[in-house]
């Protein structure tokens, strides 16, 4: 057989393997998003589906000027920087203890595994029955170490609902951080460590100047997928507060579900599913940034 | 290594366990108490007497065994496609060269990063012109394309891991290169897809929103979303709900026992593949 024949055999061979996943992917993802656009210019209610008057971008203009929206994109977006912010710190914690634990690595790690695992439906309601006011674990607690003297009620105040959001969804999601970033730590050579001890340095200064940098990427890795991970949350809130109290924990995911099945607006409910969707393509593509820049560095002779 | 300060390693340790298992452990509790128990003010630490009435009344007071099984089919199901579809894509990317890779490539990337509430209109639409909603079709087709993107890198990754000499050595001898795969890379593939399937079973477990969307009877309703729905209109039955969560959750737990190493394996492969 020629080399010329081989080669198209092999692509042959190559997209009859793909089209099975290339289809399915095509099917359902790729045509439903463009049906969402589409949807999206109409005028369409759940009760009626057969009639769908073409309204232009209406949907996206009362979507962007009802307070609603505003007030989700503010929510969300303070979600994300707050949660993503506390996993990465926890999660390079759990991380370290993961990585000095030894022979014991195992019952660690199993046990950090054990959150992740968890249905965040159930995650969500767990935490829901921990910081319940009346039965609830956490203010038992808070009251025997006298940081408040009285029951908080936790979901009943918009700051204290985001806490409770924030809490546990960092409890969910730090150990996923902290395997991402462990990978990371396992790549470093010790002997570099040992070096830097025997010049003096300090367990701080290690911990700055090697580990740190050296888990870098891993740590680009993490916060890109937390960051996706959180912009889209919807579980956690839409079980644990439903958006509330008053709205004050509604995020955009949450927003979009609710205009469909609530208010049974398609037309208005997809304009909002494309702009998280068109958001979350914004988000990805400043981190794919981030990294060929990273990337780049590394790759340059030092 | 440097002697390390093994009183604090310990206790960093054992922070960790306790903060990842605690929560977890109160509910295991909680799931044990009687109900004039669960509602003591101020809550109890321990079971005084420990009953498993709230198990009996989660099989006896709903189709609590449908749930699961819906949970089983749907994940199984899933996992399994998954497994094939992936396993072909990732061996094609990891070892064929053709025009088009790096497009499908970008394809999948895009996938993996899709919020799944953006799809959730034009499928219930989509599933209700073709009559799929409430079944286990309406599940199941979601979940494995948004788990294909994971389980293809962890295959490829690991297909791209064997030695090629093994391939080149059946080709010699005059089997195919699908021969090929099917006969001598498909066995020795068993962790790359023991990994894989791990990751998409779990994922396809817990999977809320599609099951919320796209359910609305017990015929195809998932646990997550079930016991999501316990809470009725005047009552909040939290031993119930707590049984329930220990038993949806006991067999992930197993698993990830069992499996740590894989699991971690995929997570790290998959994150690394995805960017």
């Amino acid at each position: 057989m020629t080399f010329r024949a081989r080669q198209a055999r092999e692509a042959y061979l190559g997209w009859i393997l793909l089209a099975p996943a290339v289809s399915a992917i095509g099917a359902l993802v790729i045509w439903p998003a463009l049906h969402a656009v589409w949807l999206s210019l109409h005028a369409i209610w759940r009760q009626f589906p057969y009639s769908a008057p073409f309204v232009g971008l209406d949907n996206y203009i009362s979507a962007l000027s009802a307070w609603e929206f505003w007030s989700a994109a503010r929510n969300t977006f303070i979600f994300v920087v707050s949660s993503v912010t506390l996993e990465l710190v926890i999660g390079i914690g759990i991380a370290m203890a993961m990585h000095h634990a030894g022979n014991a690595r195992w019952a660690v790690r199993a046990a950090a595994l054990v959150p992740w695992a968890l249905p965040t439906a159930v995650a969500a309601l767990m935490w829901a029955w921990i910081v319940h006011d009346r039965y609830g674990i956490l203010n038992r607690l808070l009251i025997g170490v006298g940081l408040v003297d009285r029951s908080v009620v936790w979901l009943g105040g918009v700051e204290t609902a985001r806490a409770a959001i924030v809490l546990a969804d960092v409890w969910k999601t730090a150990p996923f951080v902290a395997v991402i970033i462990l990978g990371g730590l396992q790549a470093i050579d010790p002997a570099i460590y040992e070096a830097a001890a025997i010049d003096g340095a300090s367990a701080w200064r290690r911990f700055v100047a090697i580990t740190l940098p050296s888990v870098r990427p891993a740590i680009l890795v993490a916060v890109l997928f937390r960051t996706l991970d959180a912009f889209r949350i919807f579980d956690l809130v839409y079980i644990l507060t439903g958006g509330g109290p008053g709205g004050g924990t509604e995020t955009l995911s949450v927003l979009t579900y609710q205009t469909l099945f609530r208010d049974l607006d398609f037309g208005m409910g997809s304009a909002l599913a494309v702009i998280v969707f068109l958001t979350s393509l914004v988000i990805s593509g400043i981190y794919l940034r981030l990294f060929e820049g990273a990337q780049r560095e590394e790759d340059l002779p030092s | 290594m440097m002697r390390p300060a093994g009183l604090g390693r310990a206790i960093a340790m054992i922070a960790v366990a306790v903060w990842c298992v605690a929560p977890f452990g109160w509910q295991l509790l909680t799931s044990l108490k009687p109900l004039g128990e669960l509602y003591q003010v101020p809550p109890t630490l321990w079971p005084f007497a420990p009953s498993t009435d709230a198990y009996t009344q989660v099989f006896r007071a709903r189709p609590f065994h449908r749930y699961l099984f819906n949970s089983v089919v749907v994940a199984g199901a899933t996992t399994a496609i998954v497994l094939l579809l992936g396993g072909l894509a990732g061996y094609a990317l990891a070892r064929l060269r053709f025009p088009g890779r790096r497009a499908i490539r970008w394809a999948i990337l895009m996938v993996a990063m899709f919020p799944p509430i953006g799809l959730v209109s034009p499928l219930f639409a989509l599933f209700d012109r073709l009559g799929l909603l409430d079944t286990y079709a309406a599940l199941i087709l979601p979940y494995t394309v948004f788990s294909l993107p994971l389980g293809t890198w962890i295959l490829a990754s690991y297909f791209a891991q064997l030695p090629r000499e093994i391939e080149e050595a059946a080709l010699v001898d005059g089997c195919s290169r699908a021969q090929a795969l099917w006969k001598i890379l498909l066995p020795l593939a068993g962790p790359g897809l023991a990994t894989a399937g791990i990751l998409v079973f779990i994922y396809a477990w817990n999977e809320f929103l599609f099951a919320l969307a796209f359910t609305s009877s017990d015929a195809a309703r998932t646990v997550p979303v079930a016991i999501a729905l316990f809470p009725g209109l005047h009552e909040f039955p939290w031993g119930e709900i707590a049984a329930a969560s220990i038993l949806v959750t006991a067999p992930v737990i197993l698993l990830v026992a069992i499996l740590q190493r894989r699991i971690v394996h995929g997570l790290t492969v998959g994150a690394v593949s995805g960017s």
